[in-house]
């Protein structure tokens, strides 16, 4: 996730034991139906719509804090 | 839906201030106070109100509490009295809006359908989203509070969204765990939420599950909601009449930002609850529940065996499958039933063989796309701090930084109710149900009205209290009230009936 670096690095204090070390990639997962056909709604997007969310997302990102600890609740 | 049904959603709320410091307790409450609602009642009548009673017939001592709970500084919260603690308001729409273990919540009451509920549940974040400016605006720093419509601080504590199903009383509450169980444990598999942490109390590492909530359940069955978080939840609090109902409070359950995803987690557990009623749900005994419910949320193709206690193995898929299967006797019984049976065959259909077509339905899928997109053909680091940030970012209120409302405004989300019908709820309480005669009540006798809860509202009339009884929560009963409140032109009319016991 080259894009990451766009925000400054920050020191993750809160790090525990990795309970499962071989988490597949999310696009493993993808792969093949990002190639399949489709019926939804959700159709496969051109380069500039791809290239506009990604810009999106990265704006979000970047405006976004990272969480911090809340009360317990229900 | 067979069966009234309400959804409570408690807000993650994130301070700009450092977090040790802040007192949520506080900020909670002025934060709903905050809200600008009109026609609203400020209060809540809790002498209704027993969480400690148990559906096993007895009643707790006290309920357990988290000891690694933040609770923050009391300092600001502890000048303020009960009353402006909870700031308790009930809605025009009929729902309640208050704070709860210091985080702002919103109720709806029950609905009939999955359309208005849906819509109900959306005019909430809608409420909430109005709280979060008007308090930044008050503080005058355009993002000090930022609401988060999920379930996890991602540093080992939880916050609930609870569905609350009506069930008759008549059903033997073994059989009912034991049919709700498995149904809890894999029925995350469409409507888990999805996040980029593995936590504990203590410790937290980077990975992604489909599941907000899994880390945090400890115990098959209990009465506990905030530590020892149990599968079924026997909180014995119908908030209407004992006699004849349940209340199932469901704690083990994800927010949804997705319409679809929360019709489709609501309605098929009604169904299955149909299945309960009529004693034909398809019993299948897990070896270990808390585990299997672990073991799922992890299972991102959706391949691992589930022990039973019969010494068989099934995937999440199968287990889901053959409720689907037992509830095909509702086809054909009403439109609704059959978009939750057609959807649900074809979710677990698309799980099975081409989870992308799921992205723009499920959370957990959706989420998992957007990490996707921005890894590219790079593996996902899921210990980089920027992961946190992009899962939070799904889940905020704030259409303008949700990345949630960003593929909506996309179309990349299918919709299950209208921008209308959301604006309609967040005035409109839901068809047929005893919220329109709450919300009648307040609309015409908000004056006299001096206590309102679930199941009454009390009026006083020349100093002397009355009670509307709301013990029903639709039909017959529920009809003959709301021509009531529509006939009386006063509250003293109103007085009249009720008193020669015209009101119920």
């Amino acid at each position: 996730m080259t894009w990451y670096a766009e925000k400054k690095s920050q020191t993750n204090s809160f790090t525990g034991a990795a309970l499962q070390q071989a988490i597949p990639s999310a696009r493993r997962l993808f792969v093949a139906g990002t190639e399949a056909p489709t019926e939804t709604p959700t159709e496969a997007p051109d380069k500039t719509e791809a290239d506009d969310l990604d810009e999106e997302i990265k704006r979000i990102i970047r405006e976004v804090p990272d969480p911090t600890p809340q009360p317990g609740g229900e | 839906m067979n069966r009234p049904v309400g959804i409570e959603t408690e807000y993650g709320m994130l301070c700009a201030d450092d977090a040790e410091a802040v007192d949520f307790a506080y900020e909670a409450a002025m934060l709903v106070r905050s809200a600008p609602l009109a026609g609203c009642f400020r209060g809540w009548d809790y002498t209704a109100e027993n969480p400690r009673l148990d559906l096993r017939g007895k009643r707790v001592k006290r309920l357990g509490q988290d000891p690694h709970d933040l609770r923050g500084n009391t300092a600001k919260s502890k000048h303020l009295s009960r009353e402006e603690l909870l700031a308790d308001t009930v809605l025009a729409n009929g729902a309640r809006f208050y704070n709860d273990h210091n985080h702002p919540e919103y109720c709806t009451d029950a609905c009939l359908s999955l359309h208005d509920l849906v819509a109900q549940d959306k005019a909430g974040e809608r409420v909430v989203l109005r709280a979060q400016q008007a308090r930044n605006a008050a503080i005058g720093q355009e993002n000090y509070v930022r609401l988060v419509k999920n379930n996890s601080d991602y540093h080992g504590r939880s916050y609930g969204c609870h569905e609350n199903y009506l069930v008759s009383r008549s059903v033997p509450l073994n059989y009912l765990i034991s049919a709700c169980i498995p149904f809890f444990v894999t029925r995350q598999i469409y409507a888990g939420a999805g996040k980029a942490a593995y936590e504990t109390a203590t410790s937290r590492a980077g990975g992604f599950q489909i599941s907000q909530r899994a880390d945090f359940f400890e115990t098959e069955v209990g009465i506990n909601t905030t530590t020892q978080r149990p599968l079924f939840n026997t909180r014995d609090e119908p908030h209407a009449n004992p006699q004849k109902y349940r209340r199932l409070h469901v704690i083990i359950g994800d927010a949804n930002c997705s319409e679809f995803a929360t019709a489709l987690r609501v309605g098929t557990m009604a169904l299955m609850l149909d299945l309960v009623e009529e004693r034909a749900v398809p019993l299948m005994q897990l070896r270990n529940p808390v585990q299997a419910l672990q073991t799922v949320s992890r299972d991102l193709e959706l391949k691992q065996p589930l022990a039973l206690a019969d010494g068989s193995t099934l995937r999440a898929i199968d287990i889901q499958r053959r409720y689907w299967e037992a509830a095909q006797r509702y086809r054909n019984r009403d439109d609704e039933t059959d978009w939750v049976l057609d959807e649900w065959g074809a979710v677990l259909d698309l799980l099975e063989t081409n989870l992308t077509r799921l992205r723009d339905r499920l959370d957990w899928v959706a989420k998992l796309a957007l990490f996707a997109q921005v890894s590219g053909d790079e593996s996902v680091n899921w210990e980089d701090p920027a992961v946190l940030r992009l899962d939070l970012a799904y889940h905020l209120v704030d259409p303008q930084v949700s990345l949630y409302h960003m593929l909506t405004r996309a179309g990349r989300m299918q919709r299950f109710v209208t921008d209308d019908a959301i604006d309609h709820a967040e005035t409109t309480a839901p068809a047929g149900t005893r919220a329109t005669v709450r919300a009648a009540c307040l609309a015409k006798f908000a004056p006299h009205i001096t206590e309102m809860e679930w199941g009454s509202v009390t009026f006083q009339h020349n100093g002397t209290p009355f009670t509307l009884d709301l013990a029903e929560l639709s039909g017959a009963t529920v009809a003959r009230q709301q021509e009531l409140i529509e006939a009386c032109q006063t509250v003293g009319e109103l007085y009249q009936v009720v008193r020669q016991g015209g009101g119920a």
